[in-house]
């Protein structure tokens, strides 16, 4: 099989691959629709809660270093969305540490594909649609007012539709770079609280708020905040040049090689010392 | 796909070493360890050869902790040796390890590989997929299972919510569909009962003869090997203690095959201890056949002996003289023992 | 036999209560020997969950940094509210992050332990709650403090009386009994209740939100803020942090006395009836 119609030939039977994973899995999941739809309202609280707190401070104080309620929102809701959409196909970076603990990582290495591939086969979790489901109504919600107002135009909009997709990208970097992580500390669960959980919550707000060392981590340590922060704020007119649209996708795809180098030499010290 | 003539797995001087970090006790000793850590060795494997023809179906047993699972790691890719060489199917695991995942399939007993929460049959379906399997071979695949496995009683039902007999079933066949070349299977009878396990060496079994698939066995059962492995490779503490035929290493274990006999009334001359000869005497010395046991309730005497040395039905014609004989029965020595006295020698 | 609400006449010098406090003393020791000394991968993932504790601490602090005037809001300065959020991010791993009193009890319950453990010669309730209790002191000790220290580097409020210390501990005594007794009904809710999830949720967002942790209740709108004053919820973060910040008096300890032996109550009420029903069903 020569190189370039080999590897065309193997992405296409990959995507056919995830076609049907895809769909087998929704299928499961729509079969325990009570299930589906508990676990859903709860995620809507979670997701709520962080908003809550902030617009019961909005509701006294106005606004936040300059950002009022509904450009919070935004903020928020790009976040959330991304967050869905990265969820969605990457929920078994989140447990990667049980392959590693269980040795079920071996059953990924006799597959004829890379690692990560198989890896986010076992799994395609439509349950986290919800995120992007509010993210998505939280958008429309917040950025109507913002429209009649003139602070927001029908293209930036679109174009901050587009920066969830980049935020998308930036949650799965930092996961894989943590998923990575087990193939040498194997209990990662901690290690994920604070670079996923810890940053995203500080993501929810703008950054100006942060002292300088920690805006500076979020947007170029854990960049999570150039998924939403950079370009949103651009978008609104609240500072930053074109620049800031370019820089989150460029940021992101540099964050993924960077994570997938670690993994793959992750997986080099994992063929030495097995599980 | 290249094949190397007709040798499917070759195996060289394979060596595996474990770096451990060495744990020292107490609080000091914790934070020595940390800023200054000592590792200690541990060889898995040190220095096995093999060679399996292809079509071969080959056993693999050793105590817990001999370095099986380190050898079919290695074998199938998960693992790099420390040194030797390894080539499957003329491939090397560890330089074309998804190349060669084309041809291989592997089961591992203590887990599954299907996709947990799914209906059984659609692990099938992503696996087809993934290995580009035709529908038409798909659907022939899924006939064959069915009639050899039974699959076809629970392919609706989520993997999560099967028995461990279905599930292996599922293992099996999910292992099968891409028509692999070579098999490898870590412990797939474990746990399972007497009609499951029967079930399955049929299956193995006709896979093996009929598709001519090469098969790595790696068991605890001894029935497995016995019913399906012509050859057999004994490992422990790393190192290959045997590897050859069945009937040769129960020949060469010299232990004894025990003719248990029936009398109608039990012979009062005879105990525990007492040694036939083949005129029907007793004689005190090693010059015949020492009776292992008696057992009053049933009136059965036991009589070990050498099968290679003497024909049972000299034996039963030695015990003849001493009373009525209702019933005979022959008990080969379990390969456990077998197994156990060459690990013994070692 | 159960007395449930005579607990105090209940003789457990043959073994009952003491020995479970006892044991739960001990095995906290023990677990913070073992867990310090012998295993530093351990150590290592606690120290990352402590910074990462702090950073959500830093968050809010930030966030309120940013909007509250220099002049303060009620009777809140700049500087005191960073207090307040930093004093809360260590309490409350005391009052609610780890306790799991309501998985164990609902655990119990689909196993069919429950009844086992029901027939055991003391007050279940007390059981339970002696069994937490070692928990959130530890939980408090080991992941709340570290986080302390992590804040002292922003501002970390430490009072000069010793009389004020005294009402705080007790404030937060009772606050850490109060958070238990809210799981432990939790918990009792699944002899009723296939899933315990959505009661848990209830429960941890109302305490979340209703209790002050990152926000003080001044903050409410009115009619939110006189619903959760008249909640428990506020005793186990404004209160004691109120007490401890010396910014109201010890008067607000009557306030979570009467919460505790309100649930207390509420909380035997429910194990009698729970147990009633164990004995109806059989198990």
């Amino acid at each position: 099989m020569s190189g370039a119609t080999g590897a065309i030939l193997r992405i296409r039977a990959a995507l056919r691959l995830y076609a049907r994973l895809v769909s087998c899995s929704i299928r499961a999941k729509m079969q325990y629709r009570f299930d589906f739809l508990a676990s859903t309202a709860i995620q809507a609280t979670m997701g709520l809660y962080d908003f809550l707190l902030v617009a019961v401070i909005l509701w006294k104080f106005k606004s936040v270093a300059g950002w009022n309620i509904y450009e919070i929102g935004v903020l928020y809701a790009v976040a959330r969305a991304g967050y869905g959409m990265y969820r969605m196909v990457c929920n078994e970076l989140e447990r990667f540490d049980q392959y590693i603990v269980n040795g079920e990582f071996d059953s990924i290495l006799i597959r004829p594909y890379p690692t990560l591939f198989v890896l986010l086969s076992r799994d395609f979790d439509f349950t986290r649609v919800t995120w992007l489901v509010q993210g998505a109504a939280l958008l429309a919600l917040c950025t109507a007012p913002l429209i009649r107002s003139g602070t927001l135009t029908w293209p930036s909009l679109l174009h901050i539709v587009l920066t969830s997709v980049w935020s998308a990208l930036l949650y799965a970097a930092v996961a894989l770079a943590t998923a990575a992580a087990a193939f040498w500390i194997v209990r990662i669960e901690e290690l994920q609280v604070f670079t996923l959980n810890a940053t995203s919550s500080a993501t929810l707000y703008p950054l100006d708020i942060y002292p300088a060392w920690m805006r500076a981590a979020l947007l170029y340590v854990i960049p999570l905040g150039m998924g939403n922060y950079v370009p949103v704020k651009y978008l609104l007119g609240k500072g930053g040049s074109a620049a800031s649209l370019v820089l989150p996708p460029f940021v992101a795809v540099c964050s993924l090689l960077v994570a997938y180098r670690l993994w793959l030499w992750g997986e080099t010290r994992y063929h030495s010392t097995g599980s | 796909m290249e094949e190397s003539g007709n040798i499917a797995i070759h195996a060289q001087d394979l060596r595996k070493v474990y770096r451990i970090a060495t744990r020292r006790p107490g609080l000091l000793g914790g934070f020595g360890g940390l800023l200054w850590p000592k590792y200690h060795d541990i060889e898995a494997v040190q220095g096995i050869s093999f060679e399996i023809p292809t079509g071969q179906f080959v056993g693999y047993v050793g105590p817990n902790g001999a370095g099986k699972s380190t050898t079919v790691k290695m074998l199938a890719g998960i693992l790099h040796p420390t040194s030797g060489t390894i080539s499957v199917n003329g491939l090397s695991p560890q330089a074309q390890r998804q190349k060669l995942a084309w041809q291989i399939g592997v089961v591992f007993g203590q887990r599954s590989q299907l996709w947990w929460d799914l209906p059984a049959v659609d692990s099938f379906e992503i696996l087809a997929a993934m290995y580009e399997v035709p529908r038409s071979d798909y659907l022939d695949f899924m006939k064959r299972f069915s009639d050899l496995l039974g699959i076809d009683e629970f392919l609706q039902i989520p993997v999560r919510r099967l028995s461990l007999g279905q599930r292996m079933r599922a293992d099996l066949a999910a292992a099968m569909i891409h028509r692999p070349r070579v098999l490898f299977l870590d412990e797939p009878t474990i746990g399972l009962d007497v009609v499951a396990k029967s079930r399955i060496r049929e299956f193995l079994l006709e896979t093996n003869q009929s598709q001519g698939v090469t098969i790595l066995l790696t068991t605890h059962d001894l029935r497995d090997i016995e019913e399906l492995c012509k050859r057999v490779m004994v490992i422990n503490h790393g190192r290959l203690v045997y590897d050859g035929s069945l009937s040769s290493l129960r020949d060469s274990a010299g232990l004894p095959t025990v003719l248990s006999v029936k009398y109608e009334s039990l012979p009062l001359n005879l105990q525990a201890g007492s040694v036939i000869h083949a005129n029907g005497a007793i004689g005190n010395l090693d010059l015949g056949w020492p009776v292992e046991s008696i057992d009053q309730s049933t009136g059965t005497v036991r009589v070990a002996f050498d099968r290679s040395q003497s024909p049972a039905p000299s034996i039963i014609w030695a015990m003849r003289s001493f009373g009525e004989i209702k019933d005979v029965s022959l008990t080969e020595p379990l390969i456990e023992e077998i197994i156990k006295r060459l690990l013994k020698s070692e | 036999m159960c007395d449930n609400l005579s607990f105090c006449s209940v003789d457990y010098s043959s073994g009952g209560l003491e020995t479970v406090i006892h044991r739960q003393v001990r095995k906290f020791i023990v677990i913070a020997d073992k867990g310090f000394q012998q295993n530093f991968v351990y150590l290592a993932s606690h120290g990352i969950n402590t910074v990462a504790s702090a950073i959500f601490g830093l968050i809010y602090i930030s966030l309120w940094r940013s909007v509250v005037p220099p002049a303060g809001f009620s009777d809140y300065t700049p500087l005191k509210i960073t207090q307040y959020i930093a004093y809360n991010q260590v309490i409350l791993w005391f009052v609610q992050f780890g306790i799991r009193v309501h998985v164990r009890i609902s655990q119990a319950v689909r196993t069919g332990n429950i009844a086992e453990e029901l027939c055991r010669p003391m007050n279940y309730f007390w059981y339970r709650i002696a069994q937490e209790a070692g928990v959130i002191i530890y939980n408090l000790l080991f992941r709340g403090i570290p986080v302390g220290l992590l804040l002292a580097f922003v501002s970390f409020y430490v009072p000069k009386s010793p009389v004020v210390w005294l009402w705080s501990v007790i404030a937060l005594g009772l606050a850490g009994y109060i958070g238990l007794v809210l799981f432990y009904i939790v918990g009792i809710t699944s002899f009723w209740a296939t899933e315990i999830r959505t009661a848990y949720w209830v429960v941890a967002s109302l305490s979340l939100g209703l209790g002050g942790a990152s926000m003080p209740l001044e903050v409410l709108p009115d009619a939110i803020e006189k619903i959760a004053r008249l909640s428990p919820f506020p005793c186990l973060c404004y209160y004691p942090a109120r007490i401890y910040l010396e910014l109201s008096g010890p008067g607000l300890i009557w306030y979570s006395a009467f919460w505790s032996l309100a649930l207390t109550v509420l909380a035997q009420f429910l194990t009698a009836k729970a147990r009633t029903k164990l004995e109806v069903q059989g198990g």
